[in-house]
């Protein structure tokens, strides 16, 4: 949310260039050079079982094919299906402060580039990272190639879960504090959002969230808070490794990135929960379209429908006539055991408005990203009445 | 010390004599072009047969006082110009007022010839300084523009000036970095003076009377910068009656009025604004949420005793206000949801002089009191959704100043003092999420003493010595500077000078802007403080003139020039902690200018000029030595302006090699880890959190640059109307100069695009004026 990032971004829109200067074609040119890049995050809830993911790949230089348009993002595979060049087969170790050395491990050891390629799971436990020591990461290719770095572990405070409320963003401020963490260089705010998450960092123990707030690290700067979503907001203490490693970029210059890693670049830091919130977003009703509706037909229908309930809002009205309306809510689908397996059982959408018809796009994890299925439908009275994209038949949904 | 040093200039500042009429009359009066109505400084005004007379000042007046009471012939001359007299009535105990107004003439004077003496004529036969150029309004109206006239636009074809790209009208004097330079309007300084990103200065054609631009070496009485310094000169109107302008032009429109106040004064107004927005929403649903707009007014008037007060109002803004909800097309994703985009930046000047010329006295021919005040101010105000993001910062900075100038027979003994309070102040943050991120809050006060000296050692002398000192404090840092400056001349014949100049030059408002960047929307100052060094630089420079005839120049000037403690705005600098903004870099340029100029006159239809600038810059920061990026190696520009009647047909060719840049050698793509469910994040379809790894700093150069522009209007007069229609094409041929280079190193084989600089941009408008 810096606002460094705001003057970047209208920059980097082109506003003066746009007006005037042209683009003159594209050209073939020479590769480029390849850098070890790693992202890799201490973090002290992390699940024992599989240990911390670190990320090793190489940077683009036009030799290595890089997915850009290829298929969805996969968890799985971040480095391969987000536009990343893995590098296989290298050693990753981490040095406690104990002194010992933890070998991370590849999940398909005997043939990385059929999974995970570029994912190197270290083996620690979160209850065992310690608070103010220094871990040392020391990477090793396959063609000898080594990189290092240290981070200093932020104290690990008990980490507040404060119990779910609601949240009117029109009325509402989320007023949240925490007392000062130990080694901590800087602190992160978190904001769940399906477009991307809201990030800020802060050196203060304390932050006031209005309903007004907007994600300015997303295209187009939607709404942070939307209703009829669940989402969470996190605060993390980190270390000053993370911290300069994401307040800075490089840019179109080519430089300004703060780099602590030796022999590479990227970011080996800390981070430690502090606190998570989540509320559920919510707005007055205030236009004939917004309220709750439930699946209204006939009994063997309603076996057969995928959602039964909505919570429909006007999430911003038109900027002018002939636009849409934007739309979200919350939704509630049938129990695990009769809905489709990729389906959430309750969850939120997004959409649009135009005249008397809507388009809903029903998220998986809240992610505009993940859309699972899109209803396009008409109001008509209290009523509204649509197809679903992937499913044959009309389904009614009635206005309570 | 200091203490005591601010309370002497402060009573040399409340002590500056007032002086009586006396019981016998005066003569006081304007002296001006009559075809322009510029005041006509230097004109000599002379009562005939007395000995007595007075040499017109910069706001073309003069005053002779202690005159008996009786007819007297007054006489002006100017060289070029047809002589005036006329016979004034002097009565006791009263000032008689006077106005001139003289016509450019050709004059035969003894054996040699000459015509229109130009300014830069006059510079040459009466200062020692190196690399001082000037330019009136008609000369910048004859070259071709992207819409509207720009001075500085002009500005940047003169030697020893570069410019980084046609987006910026930013300039680069003698390898120094765009910030070194003293931009001042009637002698009050003003910030970051553009438009757009620097596509426009703030400053309209028809406001301005000239401009001079001094490229190194300038006297003591200025300060404040490493590199330059560019006084713009408000016009004042010396016609009777109402008289006003107006333009039309694809950008904008400007409106100037301007009058006589009775024979005491004249004052000025004028407004432009442009229309595009506006344009777009009436005849279409588009929105363009951009405009820009600027007022100016100046007024000079003289009170009674002889004093002149002269005053300068300017105040101008950018306002970039974007509904992105209303900008954007409508896609799968509502956006309706989308928020708002608000930039606003803006400057403004206000001040004031007083000053009194008083002819005669003991040991001096006259003196000339001058005190100023002034204040300017430029804030910038970026907002990203609402207060979900945001940026403020402004500087303010308050002056007092005032010198004596004291003219003798031989000297010109000039000595002041300046008083500046600077208040700064920058936040960024979100104040929807209570965030404060950067937050330096920063005041302090300067102050300049300077002495300066022009010595001709006898009438018939060929040399010209000046010299002088500058004595500077800020009281955020510790210690005192001096700044000595020395220019010396010698005529090897009337037409024909070698000099030689040196000086100290400190500057202690820094830019927190990153200089490699191609385009600057505009620039963040901080101040010299116990962190932050104030930067200096020496200046030597070494040059000869020639002129052939009173309109032709050739001028050929050498500079070397030494940065220490230029202070560049470190990227990495953490917003919550203040005092790591900068990285210190030392620096060192040199070159040579070429200056061939043929200026306008009665028989001679084509004026113009030629430049040839050489310079080569370097900078070291942490013991790399690099380039900077506007290090422009070789400049040409030919400006010409051909009048034939009532057509002006103007050309300017510019031919200039390529400025460095840093090559991008790699891209990789940023990813977040999510602690919740220990994976990493979707980050999205390139370019979404792709950055870039340069190579080299400024290690590569963009190709040559060149341009050819034209210009063509015609006069039309309709009563008192002048009515002025023009066409302008910028880039004639639409050479494809290159403005950045996007790389692509995802796809195999990587692939470069290219961004121009100005295409072929045909542009047409119209003038009145009355």
């Amino acid at each position: 949310m810096r606002s460094e990032a705001a003057v970047r971004w209208l920059v980097l829109a082109g506003v003066v260039p746009g007006l005037l200067a042209c683009e003159l074609g594209e050209t073939f040119v020479p590769p480029g050079q390849s850098f070890l890049l790693v992202h890799a995050v201490l973090h002290p809830v992390a699940f024992p079982v599989t240990g911390l993911p670190f990320l090793l790949e190489r940077t683009w230089d036009g030799v290595r094919y890089v997915w850009q348009t290829g298929p969805p993002y996969s968890f799985g595979e971040p480095i391969v299906t987000g536009g990343g060049s893995p590098e296989i087969r290298a050693t990753v170790e981490v040095t406690t402060p104990s002194g010992e050395v933890l070998r991370a491990a590849e999940p398909n050891a005997t043939n990385p580039e059929s999974c995970c390629a570029g994912m190197y799971f270290v083996p620690i436990a979160g209850s065992a990272l310690v608070a103010g020591g220094t871990y040392e990461l020391r990477i090793q290719t396959s063609s000898g190639e080594v990189l290092t770095a240290r981070a200093t572990m932020p104290a690990m405070p008990t980490v507040m879960v404060q119990p779910a409320g609601v949240f009117d963003r029109s009325r509402d401020t989320l007023r949240i504090s925490w007392a000062p963490v130990a080694h901590a260089a800087a602190y992160e705010l978190v904001i769940s959002n399906p477009y991307r998450d809201v990030t800020a960092f802060t050196e203060s123990s304390t932050v006031h969230l209005t309903g007004a707030l907007r994600n300015t690290g997303a295209e187009g700067f939607p709404n942070a808070f939307l209703p009829g979503f669940e989402q969470r907001v996190s605060v993390y203490a980190v270390d000053s490794n993370y911290y300069d490693y994401y307040r800075s970029s490089n840019g179109g210059t080519g430089r300004g990135l703060v780099n602590r890693i030796t022999g590479g670049l990227g970011v080996f830091g800390a981070k430690a929960p502090v606190l998570h919130r989540v509320v559920q977003v919510v707005a007055p009703f205030t236009r004939p379209v917004e309220g709750t509706y439930r699946y209204f037909g006939t009994v063997e229908d309603s076996i057969r429908t995928l959602i039964t309930g909505l919570t429909l809002y006007i999430e911003s009205p038109a900027a002018k006539t002939g636009v849409t309306e934007a739309l979200s809510g919350a939704y509630r689908a049938r129990p695990r055991a009769l809905a489709p397996l990729f389906f959430d059982t309750a969850g939120a959408f997004l959409g649009r408005k135009w005249g008397d018809s809507l388009e809903l796009a029903f998220l998986s994890q809240h992610r505009i990203t993940d859309t699972m299925e899109v209803f396009k439908a008409r109001v008509i009275g209290d009523t509204i009445v649509g197809r679903y994209r992937q499913r044959l038949g009309t389904w009614r949904f009635l206005k309570n | 010390m200091r203490r005591w040093l601010i309370d002497s200039i402060t009573a040399f500042a409340i002590a500056i004599p007032t002086v009586s009429a006396g019981q016998t009359g005066a003569i006081s009066g304007s002296v001006a072009q009559a075809a322009s109505g510029a005041p006509l400084a230097g004109a000599a005004v002379v009562l005939a047969g007395t000995g007595r007379g007075a040499l017109v000042d910069t706001l073309g007046r003069f005053t002779i006082t202690d005159l008996r009471a009786q007819s007297h012939r007054v006489e002006v001359r100017r060289q070029g110009y047809e002589p005036q007299s006329r016979l004034v009535v002097v009565r006791a105990g009263e000032t008689t007022f006077v106005s001139f107004a003289l016509a450019l003439s050709t004059q035969v004077l003894g054996a040699v010839r000459t015509e229109a003496t130009a300014a830069d004529r006059e510079l040459f036969l009466t200062r020692p300084s190196l690399g001082t150029t000037s330019l009136n309004s008609r000369s910048v109206t004859a070259v071709p523009r992207l819409g509207e006239a720009d001075i500085i636009r002009v500005i940047q074809l003169l030697p020893g000036v570069g410019a980084r790209n046609d987006f910026s009208t930013g300039f680069n004097v003698h390898g120094g970095e765009a910030d070194q330079n003293l931009i001042l309007i009637d002698g009050y300084p003003i910030y970051n003076p553009f438009h757009l990103g620097g596509l426009f200065s703030t400053f309209m054609d028809a406001t301005v009377r000239d401009v001079t631009l001094m490229t190194g070496a300038f006297p003591a009485r200025y300060g404040g910068r490493l590199s330059s310094v560019l006084d713009v000169r408000s016009a004042a109107e010396g016609r009777p009656g109402l008289h006003g302008s107006a333009e039309l032009s694809l950008l904008g429109s400007t409106a100037m009025l301007s009058a006589p106040i009775s024979d005491r004064g004249s004052w000025l107004v004028a407004a432009r604004r442009t229309y595009a927005d506006l344009v777009v929403g009436a005849f279409s649903d588009e929105v363009l949420p951009y405009h820009f707009y600027d007022l100016h007014g100046h007024a000079a008037y003289r009170l009674p005793g002889d004093w002149w007060i002269a005053l300068t109002g300017y105040g101008g803004n950018d306002v970039l206000d974007a509904d992105l909800s209303e900008v954007d097309d409508d896609s799968v994703a509502a956006t309706a949801a989308e928020g708002n985009l608000f930039f606003r930046w803006g400057n403004s000047v206000v001040g004031a002089t007083l000053s009194k010329t008083i002819t005669g006295g003991p040991g001096a021919d006259s003196v000339v009191l001058v005190q100023r005040a002034s204040g300017s101010a430029f804030t910038t105000d970026v907002d990203v959704g609402e207060g979900s993001a945001s940026v403020r910062h402004t500087v303010v900075d308050r002056r007092l100043g005032g010198d004596l100038t004291v003219h003798t027979a031989a000297h010109e003994f000039a000595t002041g003092y300046e008083l500046s309070a600077y208040r700064l102040a920058t936040e960024d943050g979100s104040p929807q999420a209570g965030i404060r991120g950067t937050y330096r809050r920063q005041r302090a006060s300067a102050f300049a003493l300077f002495a300066d000296d022009l010595w001709r050692p006898s009438p018939g002398s060929r040399w010209l010595v000046e010299g002088g000192a500058r004595l500077e404090g800020l009281s955020s840092r510790d210690g005192l500077s001096l700044a000595p400056r020395l220019s010396v001349k010698r005529f090897l014949r009337d037409d024909f000078s070698v000099s030689i100049a040196a000086g100290r030059f400190t500057q202690w408002t820094h830019t927190l802007s990153r200089e490699d960047q191609p385009i600057r929307f505009f620039d963040v100052y901080a101040l010299a403080d116990s962190a932050t060094p104030v930067a200096t630089a020496w200046h030597f420079m070494a040059g000869v003139e020639r002129w052939m005839g009173s309109t032709r120049q050739l001028r050929i000037d050498a500079f070397m020039k030494r940065y220490d403690g230029i202070q560049e705005f470190w990227l990495g600098e953490n917003p919550f902690v203040n005092g790591d903004e900068f990285t210190p870099t030392t620096g060192a340029s040199y070159g040579i200018d070429v200056l061939f100029r043929q200026y306008e006159s009665p028989d001679r239809r084509l004026s113009g000029w030629i430049t040839y600038n050489y310079a080569v810059a370097s900078r070291k920061q942490d013991g790399e030595r690099f380039a900077p990026a506007h290090d422009r190696r070789h400049n040409l520009n030919l400006v010409s302006t051909l009048r034939l009647g009532r057509y002006v047909i103007g050309a300017r060719l510019g031919i200039a090699s390529g400025t460095p840049y840093t090559e991008i050698i790699s891209q990789y793509v940023r990813r977040r880890y999510d602690p919740i469910n220990n994976r990493w994040e979707n980050p999205g379809r390139p370019p979404n959190d792709v950055d870039y790894i340069g190579g080299t700093r400024n290690g590569a150069r963009y190709p040559l640059t060149q341009r050819l522009d034209l210009s063509a209007s015609r006069e039309y007069r309709h009563g008192r109307a002048t009515v002025r229609p023009y066409v302008s094409i910028v880039n004639a041929y639409n050479a494809h100069n290159v403005l950045v280079y996007q790389l692509d190193y995802g796809l195999v084989p990587p692939v470069r695009r290219t961004l121009s600089q100005f295409p072929f941009l045909p542009s047409a408008g119209v003038s009145v004026a009355f």
